[in-house]
């Protein structure tokens, strides 16, 4: 009895030993799970999420961006009564300040350059398809030459603070709005010299600032229009940039098979159908890829290289037949992660 | 050992004796030519010998001594962080090897003396084992980084290292024994030679 | 106390922590495909990550005064002022796992599976 009472315990201590052995081990490989501090705020903005990442910064800086995007928003949204856009909607014209008339200029520069593609004058034509809203259908030709009537950007005049339009043109500034938003981000991050790197999202374009620590460069995801939230097509490795997408996949409706999305083409007056199923632009501004991303999407690819050349833009663009393109700059940055894709020529 | 019958001065002396024994063997070690394939770390761990020696044959105090001293020489010779690296192997696998062998299995079969739970063998293999564990994790603590990766060859190289140096000391056990009684006569405190007082009697 | 060179007990000691690195050792030998990293570590902070496929050539990096080269292959520490060199010994880095650390300069260097860890999506 005495024996298997010591044989016991010696195997006991045996066990004892061995988790021991175990915990200290297991000890040595997770005390060295260490990441750089990352201060993350996540928040609510034009309508979609805006994520801030950032490591280093003042405290009170991922605050300050969250202040900026929210007062572009209500500068600039459709929805928010008391905006510029919203008001120049209700009488035709309005006197605004002084950031939004900067940003006014910038935007008809990008509508010039893109030879209309891009067009702050889309309002009319936005409402008239309502898509992603309450009733959407499928107008008559008619309405659509009515619409398209009151859609020219030229017809904007801009002196000094004053905007106005005619009567019946409608302002959206939604194919660039996001973008704009990750410019007044950089201009709060490079204010406080304590950043040494961020990433501000704003619904799907994204700003990469500064340096990812630790790494050589940061990783921005392509979304796979085919697929969810989390699915990807493929990563652009870059260092600091503006990264925005339009795409057929976020908005829209589908009847007897054909598939009508949000972005509609100030040349015809109809949602872009032309084999494209997203298009995404890096540049070095915000507002520049925003605007961009939507004008390539509505050119489609060869139209749209000139332009992307003359901005010192680049673009890749995912086809309905799961191809990709990747203009040359950008070409060495893209990796396609996802097999159901295949990079063009390959 | 029995602390009621030797003297202080005996313990000291042969605690200095064990030390130094510990130190000339670690410097022994040292001069062997260090082998490609071993990973950092696995040591032979021939001072070990004369640690467990201490362990079994006097006290706790003693054999944390004899540690102590011998990190000093690496305190001495290899500076600083291998001092931090060596204590640290050395005290985890001090204690280890010392509660290992205070533990007795049942009293043998003629019901005089205790049997011990382990042999050398076993003690010394585990104390080894733990000895490379201290040192992995205060190598990791200094490196900054996780060194887990080396933990399952340190492991076993700890394993045979201790099987090893554990025979090396049952071996010569004999002999330590009779050189213990000698100084026991003279250390005992009423003259007398305790029979209790020699280290481990071997079966 | 009386006490054997080896007794049937040790085989508890040993046996178990035997079978646990032979397992540890099995199941670390499985080599793990994938997109391999190099992961430089200095002072307990991640210097430097690179993705093995970013690399088109051999280049070579200094921390903490150990001399790191970086290649296609894999990576390995060049030179080190340490006194023992086990750094240096340790040669060429190519698996996932491999790791070859200066524990004085506290420098480490290891292969890592290459997770896109991805800072945003544009969608």
């Amino acid at each position: 009895m005495a024996n298997s009472g010591r044989l016991r315990r010696s195997a006991l201590l045996a066990a004892g030993i061995l988790l021991a052995a175990g915990i200290l081990a297991a000890v040595l490989t997770d005390l060295f799970r260490k990441a750089p501090q990352k201060q993350s705020v996540v928040s609510f903005a034009m309508g979609s999420v805006l994520s801030v990442d950032l490591y280093g910064g003042a405290d009170g800086t991922a605050e300050a961006v969250k202040n900026a995007v929210a007062a572009l928003d209500n500068s600039i949204s459709r929805t928010i009564g008391n905006s510029y856009i919203s008001r120049i909607g209700k009488n035709g014209k309005c006197t605004a300040d002084g950031d939004f008339a900067d940003n006014m200029k910038a935007l008809l520069a990008l509508c010039e350059a893109t030879g209309g593609a891009f067009d702050v004058t889309i309002g009319a034509l936005s409402d008239l398809w309502d898509v992603g809203g309450a009733t959407p259908r499928i107008p008559t030709q008619d309405e659509i030459d009515a619409a398209m009537a009151l859609t020219d950007y030229r017809t904007v005049s801009l002196t000094g603070f004053q905007v106005s339009v005619p009567p019946g043109t409608l302002l959206d500034l939604g194919a660039a709005g996001k973008g704009m938003a990750c410019d007044a981000a950089k201009r709060i991050l490079a204010a406080d010299g304590e950043v040494r790197g961020a990433v501000v999202a704003s619904g799907g374009s994204i700003l990469c600032y500064g340096e990812n620590p630790g790494k050589k460069t940061w990783t921005v995801g392509v979304r796979d229009p085919d697929g969810g939230e989390n699915d990807l097509a493929g990563v652009i490795r870059c260092g600091e940039c503006f990264i925005s997408t339009s795409g057929n996949y976020e908005k829209y409706f589908e009847l007897d098979g054909v598939r009508y999305c949000h972005i509609i083409s100030p040349f015809d007056g109809r949602p872009v159908n032309n084999g494209l199923k997203s298009v995404t632009v890096r540049a070095d501004g915000g507002m520049k890829s925003d605007a961009l991303s939507t004008a390539c999407f509505v050119l489609g690819e060869e139209k749209s290289l000139p332009i992307l050349q003359a901005l010192n833009a680049d673009a890749i663009f995912i086809y309905d037949d799961n191809t990709v393109f990747a203009t040359a700059g950008i070409a060495g940055d893209f990796e396609l992660t996802n097999d159901a894709y295949r990079m063009r020529g390959a | 050992m029995n602390r009621k019958t030797t003297s202080p001065a005996y313990r000291v002396a042969v605690t200095g004796i064990l030390a130094a024994a510990a130190v000339t063997l670690s410097f022994l070690e040292s001069l062997l030519p260090a082998m490609p394939f071993l990973p950092p770390g696995a040591k032979l761990g021939l001072s070990n010998v004369a640690v467990m020696f201490t362990a079994v044959a006097m006290g706790l105090p003693e054999m944390l001594a004899v540690i102590v001293v011998k990190c000093l020489f690496t305190l001495i010779v290899r500076g600083l962080t291998a001092f931090f690296i060596s204590l640290s192997g050395g005290l985890l696998s001090g204690l280890v090897m010392f509660a290992l062998a205070r533990l007795s299995a049942r009293r043998s079969a003629d019901g005089g003396q205790k049997r011990a739970a382990f042999g050398y063998v076993g003690i010394s293999a585990v104390s080894a084992v733990f000895h490379n564990l201290g040192q992995l994790i205060a190598a990791s603590v200094t490196a900054g980084v996780s060194l887990a990766p080396y933990l399952p060859f340190l492991v076993l190289f700890g394993l045979l290292f201790g099987v090893l140096t554990g025979t090396v000391l049952g071996a010569v056990m004999p002999a330590l024994r009779r050189q213990t009684a000698a100084f026991i006569k003279k250390g005992s405190k009423d003259g007398k030679a305790a029979r209790s007082a020699l280290p481990d009697q071997q079966e | 106390m009386k006490r054997r060179i080896f007794s049937k007990t040790d085989l508890i000691l040993i046996l178990p922590l035997l079978l646990a690195a032979l397992a540890a050792l099995f199941f670390l030998a499985r080599p793990r495909d994938g997109a391999r990293r190099v992961v430089v570590i200095c002072g307990g902070e991640t210097v430097l990550e690179v993705p093995l496929d970013a690399l088109t050539e051999t280049e070579t990096h200094t921390f903490g005064g150990v001399e790191i080269e970086l290649s296609p292959d894999g990576a390995r520490i060049v030179s080190s002022p340490c006194p023992d060199q086990i750094c240096v010994r340790t040669g060429l880095l190519t698996k996932i796992g491999d790791t070859a650390a200066c524990v004085p300069q506290r420098v480490a260097v290891k292969i890592v599976a290459d997770q896109n860890d991805i800072d945003a999506v544009a969608y």
